[in-house]
């Protein structure tokens, strides 16, 4: 049968390492692999259903229902949409701050890291060891020294991303040629404008996409930090509404999370797109 | 008054191992030669340009330019390298401009009917380059031809004492090869300017140079000095002249000749036909 063979051969195709995907069938995968998802959350839920605990696994439909009910205008609704923005706005401010500070501090040494090899030794080793301490380990001693207001907070999320920065920041710095820097000093530059003005443009579009993957890790730290002690934010009203197994609830807020995320990420890529048009 | 390079000398050093990259090697560059350094691949040649520009440190001897010795790489020593080398975020105009805006470049006692001429300068450079059409292009939309001649118009944009080229039309095709010969011929006599120039190509050597010097690997050392009698305003026709044809034969059997190269064409022909292998070399 001629369809048959076709068909055949697209799934076939499909197959082959690194081939461009018909038409259609891109729309298609993505559309099947959110589909996967739903089916099984929806196995998952009835799961419980059947036990009768359908409260402490919510059913897509559930989820749906409260996510309405979010848009609504009773005064339980506005109250909860409230909860909602102001939860965000903290959690927000968090990450903005304490990715601002750590932008601040790893992209100028860094830099340095990369272009001089005695900042290197100086910093390499040093990073990478606190890298690997686990952040959340950190916490006690955190609020021992910061008490539980906003600061420890922000000190999480900055210790949990600056070393991460600084080390990649420091790598896109040394994969700039070398070509690039002597040609710079063939035409009569200092060290200081071979850093200024050929290895910090050179290496801006990596430090950039550097930073947009910090900015996701920056969230992460942010529930960490939420679910120790707060009064506010997205972590912190999880835990909440899990005491008293709003689950509906903790999705919605979850969703708001990931499109949150989604949101951020792709402003990076369009404001990367607009500022490095060279690439 | 001339760049001249004393007794410079290269060692590796490897493991336990030193390898000689490079033996003593001297010679001197007078304003408007154009001199080609020429040998196979491992005869230091492109070593020996890279301490010329300040850019390697020679084991031994030093670069001097009117009797100033030179230990960095500077402004007066312009460089075009093999791989093009253009800054791919700036336009033609801006990578032609980019040794206008450095430090050592800028002096603020200049009038400023001179720093105009600068301006005006880095135009010219790009209407004899042919690229005032692709001024405002970024390096990712010129072609390999095109980017070389950016990059040299980068470097007379200082207007370097002398310009040091490294293979700069190695990763050419043959055609636009050519062209950035005729070019490079044109723009001697005009902008007069002097220029060491690293090749493994013969015919490239003799067609470009006013003097040739021939070098030998393992260990690199100058073989032979070759003085090219053709007048500066050449054209592609004197590839087919009985004296450049004389010359071209000359540096064959200098760098190529005997079984230097250790390709035996017998034993390989022996080998592909099956023959029993017999080393013509070795019998005869």
């Amino acid at each position: 049968m001629g369809t048959g063979t076709s068909l055949w051969q697209t799934a076939i195709g499909v197959l082959r390492p690194r081939a461009p995907l018909p038409t259609a069938i891109p729309w298609l995968a993505i559309a099947v692999g959110f589909g996967l998802l739903l089916l099984t959350w929806q196995l998952a839920s009835n799961h419980y259903a059947g036990a009768g605990r359908s409260v402490l696994f919510p059913s897509p439909e559930a989820v749906w229902k409260s996510a309405i009910h979010y848009t609504g205008s009773s005064p339980d609704s506005v109250r909860d949409r409230t909860t909602l923005f102001t939860d965000l706005g903290a959690s927000f401010t968090r990450v903005a701050l304490a990715f601002v500070l750590a932008t601040l501090v790893a992209v100028p040494l860094g830099v340095l890291m990369g272009a001089l090899p005695i900042f290197e030794k100086l910093l390499q080793p040093v990073s990478e060891f606190i890298r690997y301490v686990p952040v959340p380990a950190l916490i006690p001693l955190l609020i021992v020294l910061f008490g539980i207001g906003e600061a420890p907070k922000i000190m999480l999320i900055f210790l949990g991303t600056v070393f991460q920065l600084l080390l990649m920041v420091s790598d896109e710095i040394r994969r700039v040629p070398n070509d690039l820097v002597q040609a710079c000093y063939t035409l009569g530059g200092h060290w200081d404008e071979a850093v200024t003005k050929v290895l910090f443009p050179a290496a801006a579009p990596g430090i950039f996409d550097a930073m947009r993957l910090c900015q996701g890790w920056a969230w992460t730290w942010l529930i960490v930090a939420e679910l120790v002690a707060a009064n506010e934010g997205m972590g912190f009203r999880i835990l909440k509404y899990q005491r008293f197994l709003l689950t509906d609830k903790i999705f919605v807020y979850l969703i708001v999370l990931g499109v949150v995320g989604l949101v951020m990420d792709v402003l990076f890529r369009l404001a990367h797109r607009l500022l490095f048009r060279w690439q | 008054m001339s760049f001249v390079l004393t007794d410079i000398s290269k060692t590796y050093r490897s493991g336990r191992k030193t390898i000689e990259a490079l033996k003593p090697t001297s010679f001197s560059v007078e304003p408007g030669e154009f001199v080609s350094l020429i040998g196979p691949s491992g005869c230091g040649k492109s070593t020996l340009l890279y301490i010329a520009a300040g850019l390697e440190e020679p084991t031994s001897g030093t670069v001097s330019l009117d009797g100033r010795v030179l230990r960095h790489p500077g402004r007066e020593r312009g460089m075009v390298f093999q791989n093009y080398t253009l800054f791919p975020w700036l336009t033609v105009r801006e990578n032609v401009r980019f040794s206008h805006q450095l430090r050592a470049n800028i002096d603020y006692t200049r009038p400023v009917g001179e720093i105009l001429r600068d301006s005006a300068y880095v135009d010219h450079l790009l209407e004899i380059m042919g690229l005032e059409r692709f001024a405002d292009s970024l390096p990712r939309q010129l072609s390999g031809g095109m980017k070389q001649r950016v990059a040299i118009a980068r470097a007379l944009a200082n207007r370097p004492r002398i310009l040091l080229m490294d293979e700069p039309f190695g990763a050419l095709d043959a055609q636009t090869r050519e062209e950035m010969q005729e070019l490079m011929v044109l723009l001697r006599l005009h902008e007069r300017t002097t220029i060491v120039f690293v090749t493994h190509d013969i015919e490239e050597a003799l067609y470009l140079s006013t003097r040739v010097l021939v070098f030998s690997a393992h260990p690199g050392r100058l073989i032979e000095e070759i003085a090219i009698p053709f007048p500066d305003d050449r054209t592609l026709d004197i590839k087919l002249e009985p004296e450049f044809l004389r010359l071209k034969r000359h540096l064959l059997d200098l760098l190529h000749g005997g079984s230097r190269t250790g390709f035996d064409r017998h034993a390989i022909l022996a080998r592909l036909k099956g023959e029993p292998h017999t080393n013509t070399a070795n019998n005869t």
